[in-house]
């Protein structure tokens, strides 16, 4: 017994899910497997838009309680099967999709343990020894022996069942299709991968269209290519070209009726940017903002007609706050003012991913200033985790606004869901990264109370919980631990988001280090000591041993020296200064008594304790940390 | 017939409505009235209701007043031919039939490319909601699969599905020029005039023309006799008030002019209309009345 080849097939896959659900599979396999006393030495995964296929070798190698007979594997192997696939299902359904009716529908499973096919019937389908080639290619089933004349038969047909190297093949030809005429894309591995992903025989084309949509805005046209027909933009020495990338699902050679099919999809998509584009240029921004705005008014919701002027009062009060002029300020009321004038755009309801970048491009045609076009143009930033922030101060301003009312809309309705925290955390990012010196709780509370509404207290009370997980979320795609977050963010240092970024940088400057280890395994135990204690103020009079005597000098040295550091974010320092501390402390715990039976001499010692615990969670609590 | 001719308009058509009678389904005539490329026609809606089996296919024309490109777009036009298969509950092996619906070999599809992508879809003024799959043959958008999970905005249940192809995106795929012109030329040269004209008065009217405050008047005259309609217990005319009413909204969109609150209540209304109409037929056909011709 050494081989187990699993492929289950349908019509379509939505491509986003595969990875994740090969790998439910494959782990719902491998733990069957383990329960059945067959696990594995080895496991391989493949996928693609059609089928998930696992791979075990060496199955059962290891086992403590083999089968006596081949029947009785293939039992063991099935039941482990089946249960893999009800869980592969429960995953699929979770995602939204069915791997039991629809286009998803199972249609064919492929499972051989040693060349044998397992007695399994799922959903109606019943185990076989074949699959099908590529769509395109011929029609008879491929019949099947092993992993290795699964692996050609599939190749004959066109199909690379192994992701990553379909995208290295993918990539290779790219590279050389864009490499002979010296042409480059966009790098794109996101849309690389969703390709890869879709088809189970890539082939890049490169494709024309008529050379005068490059008049249309290029951000435009590269992102209608991107969204709407997976395609990239090609330029030469940075220049557009009137052309462009696509990938097509088709086993080479790829017919030339096909690419004059992409063509015309394309030609179709940058017609209908040129029509949309030429009908929003015909009116004035600033007249479709006063259309916008006059819609608004008509409804007779006074939150939506009051929200223009809490914008502009939040993004006054962030421009205050962050110190710039009153020239940043006047930019930002000025965008404030044609914000939205988008959402009167044609193109915006033809292609509303582009929101915010149509307002931008009508403004900077317009001959509005940079600053006003920017915030315009990037207000919809950030818009996930690792993207790109506004650009320049109005621009912050503006976004930051936005996110703060929607923030406190949000929690004044109660209407709290996962699009309540993704705002949060776009605040919690404009304002970090922007290197706002705003309290961003303060800035929200504000934002509640613009709301002028009864529940604005309850609101602010939302928002503050919602920011705290934000503040949290954040700083964990930074790539900091839970501990250190804790840690910084429990400690007593400054609570403006810019701060506790530095401090988490400095802190994670220091991550591994012994002195640190140190450092947390000493404030951890001052924790556990002083847990619940009643601690008075230090009288030195009552310092009676050489090691107290020690401490107190050290944490008044140590102490001014300690809080200037961090303030500086010298933090190599800072460790070099409290090391000195806590070998005092150390000392002190070795050869000092703390509970002595003489009360006044207790509470002093304590208190002692207390002072010098002050310093291990001045700017972040070291005891948070992990020892 | 040359192959020009075998791959025109009409022979395309006629090959999609028998592949799906041959898989049991009825051909219904198509709604006399003007309907909207996403929304439903009354026939196919109140299938929906209650508990009824349905197999149909119709070859349906439908207006987009949002593809209006005044005959310039190879592609866009305001008026264009579906063929719609609405089929309840779903076959288990549905899909795979779609997907060889859309490549008979004699239309010469059968070497396209083609990809399927993941749709979520929803026609806000009926309340219907569903997810699906959209075909792109070569890089074309020619075809929809839906399985229908809400109408009226309750639950489907049995489970419906609705396919809808595209006849002339479909013929462009199959078409070696790749030209809508030619293509409506090599079915009749006087058709392919007169369709261009059409569409350049048709976009005009439609973008230029028609007067916004007008259109929103006769929105709301509309809902109202829809209203009527549905107190008097007339599901049908209701919904056929509810589809005008949805011609115009579609217009203003189209126009951009559907953007104030005032106009959103207008479309929360065609939702809450819809509903109406929907629970009205669903409470005459319940569990077990499969009468109307074409149920099976």
């Amino acid at each position: 017994m050494s081989e187990l080849l699993l492929e289950l097939r349908s019509e379509v896959l939505a491509p986003e899910h595969l990875a994740c659900w090969a790998g439910r599979l494959k782990e719902s396999l491998v733990a069957g497997f383990r329960a059945a006393d067959l696990a594995p030495r080895q496991s391989a995964v493949g996928y693609s838009g059609r089928r998930l296929m696992v791979l075990f070798r060496g199955v059962g190698e290891h086992a403590r309680n083999p089968p006596s007979t081949a029947e009785e594997a293939l039992d063991r192997a099935t039941e482990a099967v089946r249960q893999a696939l009800d869980e592969l299902a429960e995953a699929v359904a979770a995602a939204g999709w069915s791997l039991r009716s629809g286009g998803s529908r199972a249609v064919s499973i492929l499972a051989l343990l040693d060349g044998r096919v397992l007695p399994l019937e799922w959903n109606g389908v019943a185990a076989g020894a074949a699959t099908v080639g590529h769509r395109l290619g011929p029609p008879e089933s491929l019949v099947i022996t092993d992993a290795e004349e699964y692996r050609r038969a599939l190749e004959r047909s066109g199909v690379e069942i192994r992701f990553v190297e379909r995208r290295r093949q993918l990539a290779a030809r790219i590279a050389a299709l864009l490499g002979s005429a010296d042409l480059a894309i966009d790098d794109d591995t996101a849309l690389l991968g969703r390709l890869t992903a879709e088809c189970e025989s890539p082939v890049p084309v490169l494709g024309s269209f008529e050379r005068g949509h490059l008049s249309s805005p290029r951000e435009l046209v590269r992102a209608v290519l991107r969204e709407r027909q997976l395609a990239f933009t090609v330029s030469r020495g940075g220049r557009p070209e009137a052309r462009f990338l696509a990938v097509v699902d088709h086993p080479e050679p790829v017919p030339e009726s096909t690419l004059r099919g992409h063509e015309l999809a394309v030609a179709t998509l940058l017609d209908d940017l040129r029509f949309h584009w030429t009908r929003d240029r015909a009116l004035p921004i600033a007249e479709r903002a006063r259309r916008v705005e006059a819609g608004i008014v008509a409804g007779g919701d006074p939150l939506e007609a009051g929200r223009r002027g809490r914008l502009r009062a939040l993004a006054a009060q962030l421009c205050a706050d962050a110190g710039w002029g009153a020239e940043v300020a006047e930019s930002a009321r000025a965008a404030i003012d044609l914000l939205d004038a988008d959402l009167d755009t044609s193109l915006a309801r033809e292609f509303p991913e582009l929101v915010g970048v149509i307002g931008g491009l009508l403004a900077r045609v317009e001959g509005h200033p940079e600053a006003v076009w920017h915030a315009l143009y990037d207000h919809p930033l950030p818009r996930r985790a690792r993207s790109t922030l506004p650009r320049g101060g109005a621009a912050l301003a503006v976004a930051a606004a936005l996110r703060a009312d929607q923030l406190a809309l949000d929690c004044l309705s109660g209407s709290i869901g996962a699009g309540t925290q993704a705002t949060a955390e776009d605040l919690v990012r404009l304002v970090m990264h922007g290197g706002v010196g705003c309290d961003v709780d303060l800035f929200a509370a504000r934002a509640c109370r613009l709301l002028e509404d009864s529940r604005s207290q309850e609101a602010v009370r939302r928002a503050r919980s919602q920011l705290a997980a934000a503040l949290t979320q954040v700083l964990e795609w930074e790539g900091f631990s839970s501990a250190e977050i804790r840690a910084v963010c429990a400690g007593q240092g400054s609570r403006l988001l810019p701060d506790v970024l530095a401090r988490s940088r400095g802190l994670a400057r220091l991550r591994g280090s012994r002195e640190l280890s140190s450092l947390v395994a000493t404030a951890k135990r001052l924790a556990v000591i002083l847990d619940g204690a009643v601690v008075a103020t230090v009288d030195a009079g009552l310092l009676i041993d050489q090691a107290e005597r020690n401490l107190y000098t050290q944490i008044g040295e140590t102490g001014g020296a300690v809080r200037r550091l961090l303030a500086e974010g010298r933090y190599e320092s800072w460790l070099v200064e409290m090391s000195r501390l806590n070998d005092a402390v150390e000392r002190f715990l070795s050869e000092v008594l703390v509970h002595d039976e003489a009360e006044r001499i207790r509470a002093n010692r304590l208190a002692l304790l207390e002072a010098a615990q002050q310093l291990y969670s001045s700017e972040v609590r070291l005891a948070e940390l992990d020892g | 017939m040359s192959a020009a001719g075998e791959r025109s308009l009409a022979t395309l058509a006629a090959t999609l409505v028998d592949g799906w009678v041959g898989n049991g389904c009825v051909v219904l005539d198509p709604w006399d009235g003007e309907l909207s490329a996403r929304s439903m026609a009354p026939q196919a809606f109140f299938a929906l209701a209650g508990e009824r089996h349905v197999r149909w296919v119709t070859r349906q024309v439908v207006r987009e007043p949002s593809e209006a490109r005044y005959g310039r777009s190879p592609v866009r036009q305001v008026r264009s031919t579906q063929i719609r298969v609405l089929l309840r509950p779903t076959p288990e092996d549905l899909f795979g039939h779609f997907v060889a619906s859309l490549r008979p070999s004699e239309q010469g599809l059968d070497e396209c490319e083609l990809r399927l992508r993941p749709t979520e879809w929803r026609v806000r003024d009926l309340g219907v909601q569903g997810s699906g799959w959209l075909a792109l043959m070569d890089g074309l958008l020619v075809a929809r699969f839906i399985d229908l999970r809400v109408a009226g905005g309750s639950a489907v249940d049995p489970t419906a599905t609705e396919i809808t192809y595209g006849v002339e995106r479909l013929a462009l795929v199959a078409s070696s020029d790749r030209s809508l012109r030619r293509l409506q030329q090599e079915h009749c040269a006087e058709y392919a005039v007169q369709r261009r004209d059409e569409e350049q008065e048709l976009s005009r009217h439609l973008l230029e023309v028609l007067e916004e405050g007008e259109l929103m008047r006769r929105l709301e005259r509309e809902l109202a006799a829809a209203q009527r309609s549905l107190d008097e217990r007339l599901p049908v005319p209701a919904f056929e008030s509810i589809l005008r009413g949805i011609s115009c909204a579609e217009v203003l969109r189209a126009r951009g002019a559907f953007r104030t609150l005032r106009e959103a209540r207008a479309g929360k209304r065609l939702t809450e209309l819809s509903g109406g109409c929907r629970r009205l037929v669903g409470s005459a056909h319940g569990a077990g009345e499969r009468t109307r011709s074409g149920d099976v």
